[in-house]
């Protein structure tokens, strides 16, 4: 059983990188310039993925999954946050719509389903799966290299967007 | 920003090393930051509107 939770963590880390990499296309293929308010919700990403990583490699724990749970609920606040400022009447959407809907959006239900899917893993919880020795597998390895690249990527987009300081709205 | 997905980056490296507790801690700090860069965020927004 530990082993297929640590696949389904690895399936759930390789989802968040393709929500990731789909938020480079739109912001290379339409050229939108990422707010302060996106970046933040790419971080809450980064960090969802990375605590449910630490499931991949040192095998399932409590403390992995409330790490994961307190960053979808950072990113989802600052997602519910930037669509309550442009849900006024008259108030434009920012960004360029992904079927039907604003990225800040999307990134809102990304955070609503992955905490859904770490309340889906804990029913599977077993704390005698916390002391068995975790082995690396192809999944866990392609999981592990998806996310480091993309955090890496991510820094020097940053850099390249808002130089050193805060991004700028 | 971009010091932000630099510590991030630190923590996946450090998990790679197999410093389980030190990436945990690298992580939970860096959301703190996250939360913090945030509030400065709101709180430029309603300086403006007020």
């Amino acid at each position: 059983m530990s082993h297929a939770q640590r696949d389904l963590n690895a399936l759930v880390v390789i989802i968040i990188c393709g929500v990731l990499l789909s938020a480079y296309g739109v912001e290379f293929l339409y050229h939108e310039t990422p707010c302060p308010l996106c970046m933040l919700q790419r971080l809450g990403m980064v960090a969802a993925a990375a605590a449910l990583l630490l499931n991949v490699r040192f095998g399932i724990k409590m403390s992995h999954y409330g790490l994961a749970l307190i960053s979808c609920i950072v990113g989802g606040t600052v997602a519910l946050r930037q669509i309550s400022l442009h849900v006024c009447p008259g108030m434009p959407a920012f960004g360029f719509p992904v079927l039907g809907l604003s990225l800040y959006t999307w990134s809102f239900i990304v955070f609503v389903c992955t905490a859904l899917a770490i309340a889906g893993l804990l029913f599977l919880y077993d704390p005698k799966d916390s002391r068995e020795e975790p082995e690396q597998d192809k999944l866990g390895s392609l999981a592990y290299g998806l996310l480091l690249t993309i955090a890496a990527a991510n820094i020097f987009t940053t850099l390249y967007h808002c130089g050193l300081s805060a991004c700028h709205d | 920003m971009c010091a932000l997905f630099l510590v991030f980056t630190l923590a996946i490296v450090l998990m790679g090393l197999g410093l389980r507790k030190s990436a945990m801690v690298v992580i939970f700090i860096n959301l703190l930051l996250c939360l913090a860069m945030f509030w400065h965020h709101i709180t430029d927004v309603l300086k403006i509107s007020l």
